[in-house]
């Protein structure tokens, strides 16, 4: 029967998700956990957008975008992921701001806050740059880390990221602030440390 | 004249809101004086130039290639996906 040959046909991953795991697992788990920053999480969310796609296979009308198909359904499941997480979370206190340390009481940097030099575009392309900013963002508290994520990462505008975690824009800046001051205080320390081994 | 604190926090406000007349011409007056932060200034562009360079390798699937879906998982979540 033609019509049924046919319908083999039809793009065999489209019809046959448990392909998907093989040919976009790696991909979508790389890309939550450069966001997420733990295995577990990355691995839930992962999951968790394999059973939206599932639900949501008849939506899907294109052929060859799957990837992008399953990349926007991973955005979405990430940005939940970040927001319930961060509804248990206290807000920002003062013991998240580093600036005491950075700044003496007259409000002037205490050291050199300067980290890349005078050619930091050649020095940023190299690849320890990935793996140091990595490293400073897990060290930085989660909320601080999350909305650093939201917004440079997965390069959101302020008012979204107000909007998905319900905080004031003057709340979402003070926090990118102690993101930014800790994130290139913690980069300084390993830059120069890996520049002068 | 604004403190080098005031600064670092206007310069990271800019990035999420059009500053006032008297704040842009405070942070340019301190800013072509202070080699501090005008040198912190360029570095969070540098940084975010970075990062933006990196999540869109990401996007891609041109970045992190040694790091894979732990076998555990990907298993699990085979099975699941088949129950479904």
């Amino acid at each position: 029967m033609p019509a049924m040959a046919n319908m083999d046909d039809a793009d065999p991953k489209t019809l046959d998700p448990s392909r998907w795991v093989d040919d976009y697992g790696d991909y979508l788990y790389r890309y939550a956990l450069s966001r997420l920053r733990g295995p577990e999480a990355a691995e839930e969310v992962v999951q968790e957008t394999f059973f939206a796609a599932l639900k949501g296979l008849d939506q899907f009308a294109g052929r060859g975008a799957e990837r992008a198909w399953l990349l926007g359904i991973l955005k979405r499941k990430i940005v939940d992921f970040v927001r319930q997480r961060n509804r248990s979370q206290p807000s920002a206190d003062v013991a998240e701001d580093i600036s005491a340390q950075l700044f003496d009481e007259r409000g002037s940097w205490r050291d050199d806050p300067r980290v890349f030099g005078p050619q930091p575009s050649d020095a940023m392309e190299r690849q320890e740059f990935w793996e140091s900013f990595r490293q400073c963002l897990e060290t930085i508290p989660l909320r601080q880390a999350d909305v650093f994520t939201l917004r440079e990462l997965e390069e959101q505008s302020s008012e979204e990221i107000c909007k998905e975690l319900a905080i004031t824009p003057s709340n979402l800046w003070v926090l990118l602030h102690r993101a930014r001051l800790r994130l290139l205080h913690c980069m300084k320390a390993r830059w120069q440390g890996a520049e002068t081994r | 004249m604004l403190s080098c604190k005031e600064v670092s926090e206007l310069v990271s406000k800019s990035r999420e809101r059009n500053l006032s007349w008297q704040q842009r011409f405070n942070l340019w007056m301190h800013l072509s004086m202070c080699r501090l932060c005008s040198g912190f200034s360029k570095d969070l562009d540098e940084l975010n130039a970075a990062v933006h360079r990196h999540a869109s390798a990401a996007t891609k699937g041109e970045a992190d290639e040694d790091v894979r879906l732990p076998e555990e998982a990907r298993e699990r979540i085979k099975e699941s996906l088949r129950s479904k």
